[in-house]
């Protein structure tokens, strides 16, 4: 059975990718409604600490990314 | 083995008009090909300087990322410098990530809206690591066209941003030709025509009245002929307005006098028109163009091994061994 | 998918000759030159020159392929001359026309100049 849920990543060409470690630190996410950041942790309840909006948007990475301009 | 024969041109130049972004200039004497070839060269091989490497730290206005770096990538940079630089492959000094001081510039951008009414985020908000290498368009430049004073020193618009939305990037230029990408190109447009030669039948003239006189001179699209006030008769106005659509030939065979009008495109005389986009100057355009024809004619000449090689197995070299 | 890259119209790879030069088996005094990485700009330039070479008696170009980037310079001279001699007296005298351009610009530029001030 091809595509879907393949957790050995054969599908996409990722063979030999050990899975991502779960992040120790906070990730702070920003709420649909307000706008406030909330920070959250693994097993947190997915709700604004302010509003208590339910959709929260992940924030854009820090890393930079590089383009070429053409 | 004839040393002494040189079938060399001797082309000559008269310019019309010049100002910096704009030239128009005869050339005579040379030959189609070579007016051809500057004319290419000009567009696509002269070098210039354009942003080509886009690092964006924050964005959240309404365009995305490689939306924004194409459009960076498409501001005209003033590139006087550019013919000093290295071309970033050919560049020994940096440590190879091509970004050095010596083939490359460095340019920042960061704004952030604060206020309620939209701000417009333009060329002149990029700020240079060189200050001789700016977005062309920017405060104290006269580039000499005309239009309101406001208008032009607004600067290229790249993006608009809302209360609350930023944009942070640093950007990296570097020296290319418009081969590469259409960015580099310095120029607006460059085109040549041939010089028309127009002869005017003045026997057959006479036998046509006023009216059909009239009738005639209008009938081509551009203004080329016009009815003299004074002497009653038919004279060339602006030659070069002749696009080459032979109306007038036609009209003239419709009406009954085929022959009335010769017209000959001259082989040999050329009217350039040189538009640049800024980067450049229209006659330094010209100019590096003459240079790199000269530089790419002298590339393509045989080497000395390949000349001996030749002579060891050529002609010489059959006799020698005895016939083909 | 298979776009060549666009740096391949004009970058020479390495130990790829810019320019060869082949003679012609079945005719006398003909040779093919192939040059690398280069177009119309060049070769039709070059062709028109050859032209005007009265020892010559056959010179053309073309660009076999418009997504192989070289042309081909096919040439045939008289017995008094050799194609490599007509080449490279072709582009010396290309080379003269347009210093001669070079300077007939640069005066009047500095010409038109000197009538602003």
């Amino acid at each position: 059975m091809g595509g879907g849920t393949d957790q050995t990543g054969d599908g996409a060409g990722t063979a030999g990718l050990i899975p991502e470690p779960v992040p120790l630190e906070p990730v702070t996410y920003t709420c649909g409604d307000c706008g406030t950041d909330n920070s959250l942790k693994p097993g947190d309840v997915i709700q604004c600490r302010e509003c208590g909006y339910r959709i929260l948007y992940k924030k854009r990475t820090r890393r930079i990314v590089q383009y070429e301009a053409r | 083995m004839d040393m002494s024969s040189s079938y060399q041109r001797v082309p000559s130049v008269r310019i019309r008009e010049m100002k910096d972004d704009f030239l128009k200039f005869e050339l005579r004497d040379t030959d189609a090909s070579i007016a051809n070839a500057l004319r290419r060269i000009m567009i696509a091989e002269v070098p210039t300087l354009a942003i080509d490497l886009v690092e964006i730290e924050a964005n959240s206005s309404v365009l995305n990322d490689e939306f924004i770096a194409h459009r960076l990538g498409l501001i005209p940079l003033k590139s006087e410098k550019a013919v000093n630089m290295l071309l970033s492959r050919d560049c020994n000094a940096c440590d190879g990530d091509g970004r050095c001081d010596f083939c490359s510039v460095e340019f920042t951008l960061d704004v952030k809206c604060t206020t309620d009414q939209t701000l417009d985020v333009t060329s002149q908000d990029l700020r240079s690591s060189d200050l001789s290498v700016v977005p062309v368009d920017s405060l104290g430049q006269n580039t000499g066209s005309m239009g309101d004073a406001a208008l032009e020193q607004r600067g290229i618009l790249i993006v608009k941003l809302r209360r609350g939305q930023e944009l942070k990037l640093r950007a990296i230029a570097r020296k290319g030709i418009g081969k590469d990408h259409a960015k580099w190109s310095p120029a607006a447009t460059v085109t040549f025509q041939y010089e028309p030669e127009i002869h005017l039948n003045e026997t057959l003239l006479e036998t046509l009245t006023l009216d059909q006189k009239r009738e005639w001179v209008e009938s081509s699209p551009t203004k080329v002929f016009d009815i003299d006030q004074v002497t009653q008769q038919v004279v060339v106005v602006d030659p070069e307005a002749y696009a080459y659509d032979e109306e007038v030939i036609k009209k003239a065979d419709a009406m009954g006098k085929p022959g009335l009008v010769e017209i000959i495109s001259r082989e040999d005389s050329f009217i350039f028109t040189v538009e640049s986009t800024g980067a450049i100057k229209a006659a330094d355009m010209f100019l590096n163009a003459i240079n790199i024809l000269r530089q790419k004619l002298d590339g393509v000449r045989l080497s000395f091994d390949t000349q001996e090689a030749d002579d060891q197995f050529g002609e010489l070299g059959a006799h020698m061994r005895g016939g083909l | 998918m298979n776009a060549p890259d666009r740096y391949e119209r004009f970058v020479v790879p390495e130990g790829m000759k810019k320019v060869t030069y082949e003679r012609d088996m079945k005719i006398m005094n003909a040779g093919t030159f192939t040059a690398q990485r280069e177009d119309h700009t060049v070769g039709n330039v070059i062709r028109m020159q050859l032209h005007r070479d009265r020892s010559v008696l056959f010179a053309g170009y073309k660009l076999p392929h418009p997504l192989e980037y070289k042309i081909i310079v096919k040439i045939q001279t008289t017995s008094q001359s050799s194609p490599m001699q007509a080449y490279n007296l072709a582009l010396n005298d290309l080379d003269k026309e347009l210093e001669h351009l070079k300077r007939a610009f640069e005066a009047e530029i500095s010409h038109k100049q000197n009538e602003y001030y």
